[in-house]
C-alpha cells in the first residue's frame, strides 16, 4: 500500500509541474502587451512608466527566469494582483473557495445518492419499467444543459412557488437549487456506471453462492454485489469532482452564487488574466489531488490491485 | 449473396476467403439489424436527421427574419403568428431557433473534427511508433487531463478571445486527449494481432499497416465516442456562449439566446425556455445515437 501511495504521489508531481508551465504559458500567449493589458479600460501611462512597471514585474527578464519567479511566487501563495479590484488574487480566491467547495460537496452528495440508488435499482430490476425509466431519465440528465435546468427550477421553485431563494449564499436554502442542478449530470453518469457495474457483479459466482446459501435478497445486493460493484464507481466519482468544480463556473453564474466560478466568469468577461490564471491553476491542482485520492481509495477497496 | 458475387466475377475463391467475406457481410448485417432493433438508438438517429434537415433548409422554412427587430412585436407570448413567441427585440423565436441550429451543429462538427483528427493522429503515431514521441505526447496529455473539460475550454477561450469560432477551437482542443488515449490504446492492442504481424512480415510499410490494417479496425469505438462527444461539444459550446465567451449578440446561437432571455425569466418565460429545449433535444439525439451505436458495434458480442 505504501509503495503504491509513493508511486502515485511521484506520478502527480510532474503533472503539477506541467500544469504550472501550461498556466504560465497561457497568459504569455494572449495577444498584446501584458503591461498594457493591465490598463484595460483605463488611460495608458507614459511609455517610461510602462517600462518601469515591466521592470518591477520582472517582465524584462529571460522567460525561464520569469517562470521561476512565477513558480516561487505561487508556492508562497503569491498569485499576483487582480487588474480589476487591485486585490491580491490569492485572497480573492480563498475568500470564495469555501462557498464553491460547499456547493461542490452538496452536489456530489446529490449525485452519489441519486446515482447509486437509480443504478442499483435498475440493475436489480433489469428490463422492468423502473430500469427503463431511470435509464431514459439518465440519458436526459446528461443531455439537458445544466444552466437551462437551473433557470427552469429557479422559475418554478424560486419565482412562482417562492419556496427557495433565487440567488446568494447566506443559508443552506441557497444551496438547494444550485446543488441539485450541478448534481444532475453527475448523478446520471454515476447511475449508468453503477448499473453496468452492478449487473456485472450480480452475474458473478459469489453472488450465486450467497443466494444459494439462502441469504436475503437485500443482503446479497448490498453486502455482496454492491461492495464489489462500487470499485469502478469510486474512480468515476473522483473524475466527477472535476466536472462539478468546473460546472460550478456556469451554475454559480446562473444563481449569482458568490463562489470561485462566479469570480472566474467575471474575470473572463473583464479579461482579468491574473485572476483567471490563479483560478485555473488552483482548480487544476485540486482536481489532480482529488484524483490521486480516488486512486488511493481504489487501491484500498480492491486488495487485488498489485502495488508494483 | 457472397457466393453469387464470387461466381459472377468468375474469380476462384478459396474457402478461407469466402468464409472471411461471409463473416464481414454477416457482421455488417448484424450491426445494421441491431441498430434497427434498438428503438432508442433509432429515435436518436431520427432526431439528428431532422436537425440536419432543418439546418440545411433553414432559411426556406423560417417564418421570419431571425435578426429583424420589430419593436412593436416585443415580448409576444406564443401564438398563431409566432408559435414560440418573440423576444425583447420583437424577433421571432422559432425563426431564430431554426437559424441557430446551424451554429449548434457547426460547433459539434468542427470541434469533434478538431479533437478526433488531431487526437487520432497523435494516438496512431504514439501507439504505433512508441519511443520519444509517445513519451512526450503522453506527458502533454497527462497535463491536459489535469484540467477538467470545461476549465480547459474556458482557459483556451480566455486566451483566444470571445467568439464562436474560438469556442469551436477550444472545445476541439479540449477533447484531443480523449481521442488520443482511445486510439493509442486500440493501436497498442491491434499491433499484437497476428494479421498485423503477418502484414509486417510480408514487408508492408508503416503507412500501409497503419491506414489499411490498424485504422479501420479501431474506428468503431471512435465513432461511438465521437457521437457522444458531439452532444458534449454542443452543450459546452452553448455554455460558453451563455457566459458571454462564445457567439455574440445578435447571433441566434442557442446558448446566447438563453443568456439574453435570462433577464426576462419572471414574466416572459418563453424567451429562455425554448432555446434550452432545442439544446436538450439535440444532445439527447446524439447521446441516444451514441448509446445505440455502442451496443450495435460492441465487438464482444459480435464474434
Amino acid at each position: 500500500m505504501f509503495r503504491y501511495f509513493l508511486y502515485r504521489l511521484a506520478a502527480v508531481i510532474p503533472v503539477l509541474f506541467g500544469v504550472s508551465i501550461a498556466v504560465f504559458v497561457m497568459v504569455r500567449l494572449v495577444p498584446g502587451d501584458p503591461v498594457q493589458l493591465m490598463f484595460t479600460n483605463q488611460p495608458l501611462p507614459s511609455p517610461a512608466r510602462l517600462e518601469e512597471i515591466r521592470h518591477q514585474l520582472g517582465l524584462d527578464l529571460p522567460i525561464w527566469k520569469q517562470y521561476l519567479n512565477y513558480l516561487t511566487g505561487v508556492l508562497q501563495g503569491d498569485f499576483g494582483q487582480s487588474i480589476r479590484s487591485r486585490q491580491p488574487v490569492f485572497e480573492e480566491i480563498v475568500q470564495r473557495l469555501p462557498n464553491t467547495l460547499r456547493l461542490t460537496f452538496a452536489s456530489l452528495a446529490v449525485a452519489i445518492t441519486v446515482g447509486i440508488l437509480a443504478g442499483v435499482l435498475s440493475a436489480v430490476y433489469k428490463g422492468r419499467w423502473i430500469d427503463k425509466v431511470s435509464m431514459v431519465v439518465s440519458i436526459l440528465g446528461i443531455s439537458i444543459p445544466g444552466f437551462w435546468f437551473g433557470l427552469m427550477i429557479m422559475l418554478l421553485f424560486g419565482v412562482r412557488l417562492e419556496w427557495l431563494p433565487v440567488s446568494g449564499a447566506t443559508s443552506w436554502k441557497h444551496l438547494v437549487m444550485p446543488a441539485i442542478t450541478l448534481g444532475l449530470i453527475s448523478s446520471a453518469i454515476i447511475a449508468r456506471l453503477t448499473r453496468a457495474s452492478m449487473l456485472d457483479a450480480l452475474g458473478q459466482d459469489y453472488v450465486r453462492t450467497a443466494r444459494a446459501k439462502g441469504l436475503r435478497g437485500s443482503t446479497v445486493v448490498t453486502r455482496h454485489a454492491l461492495r464489489n460493484a462500487f470499485i469502478p464507481v469510486v474512480t468515476i466519482i473522483g473524475l466527477q469532482i472535476g466536472g462539478l468544480l468546473s460546472g460550478a463556473f456556469i451554475i454559480e453564474t446562473v444563481f449569482a452564487y458568490p463562489g470561485v466560478g462566479q469570480l472566474a466568469v467575471t474575470a473572463l468577461q473583464a479579461r482579468d488574466f491574473p485572476v483567471i490564471q490563479g483560478i485555473v491553476l488552483m482548480v487544476a491542482a485540486i482536481y489532480v489531488c482529488v484524483n490521486l485520492l480516488a486512486d488511493l481509495v481504489y487501491g484500498f477497496l480492491d486488495p487485488r490491485i498489485q502495488y508494483s | 449473396m457472397a457466393q453469387a458475387t464470387g461466381a459472377a466475377s468468375g474469380e476462384k475463391m478459396t474457402l478461407a476467403a469466402f468464409e472471411t467475406q461471409r463473416q464481414v457481410r454477416s457482421r455488417s448485417r448484424i450491426i445494421r439489424d441491431r441498430l434497427l432493433a434498438n428503438r432508442l438508438g433509432l429515435l436518436g438517429g431520427v432526431i439528428i436527421l431532422f436537425l440536419v434537415f432543418v439546418a440545411a433548409i433553414g432559411p426556406l422554412i423560417a417564418p421570419y427574419d431571425p435578426l429583424e427587430m420589430v419593436l412593436s412585436d416585443q415580448f409576444l407570448p406564443p401564438s398563431k403568428e409566432h408559435w414560440l413567441g418573440t423576444d425583447d427585440f420583437g424577433r421571432d423565436i422559432l425563426s431564430r431557433l431554426i437559424h441557430g441550429s446551424r451554429q449548434s451543429l457547426m460547433v459539434g462538427v468542427v470541434s469533434v473534427s478538431i479533437g478526433a483528427v488531431i487526437g487520432m493522429t497523435v494516438g496512431l503515431l504514439a501507439g504505433y511508433f512508441g519511443g520519444a514521441f509517445d513519451m512526450v505526447s503522453q506527458r502533454i496529455i497527462d497535463v491536459m487531463l489535469a484540467f477538467p473539460d470545461l476549465l480547459l475550454a474556458l482557459a483556451i477561450v480566455a486566451v483566444l478571445g470571445p467568439s464562436l469560432v474560438n469556442v469551436m477551437i477550444a472545445v476541439g482542443i479540449g477533447s484531443i486527449p480523449l481521442y488520443a488515449r482511445l486510439i493509442r490504446g486500440q493501436v497498442l492492442s491491434l499491433k499484437q494481432k497476428e494479421y498485423v504481424e503477418s502484414a509486417h512480415a510480408s514487408g508492408a510499410k508503416a503507412p500501409r499497416i497503419i491506414f489499411v490494417h490498424i485504422l479501420p479496425n479501431s474506428l468503431s469505438p471512435l465513432i461511438v465516442v465521437a457521437s457522444l462527444g458531439f452532444a458534449g461539444a454542443v452543450l459546452t459550446g452553448a455554455a460558453l456562449s451563455f457566459i458571454g465567451m462564445g457567439a455574440q449578440p445578435p447571433s441566434p446561437e442557442w446558448g446566447a439566446m438563453l443568456s439574453s432571455g435570462r433577464s426576462y425569466l419572471r414574466h416572459e418565460w418563453w424567451i429562455a425556455t425554448f432555446p434550452g429545449i432545442a439544446l436538450a433535444v439535440t444532445a439527447f439525439g446524439f447521446n441516444l445515437l451514441g448509446d445505440g451505436l455502442r451496443d450495435a458495434l460492441d465487438p464482444r458480442s459480435l464474434d
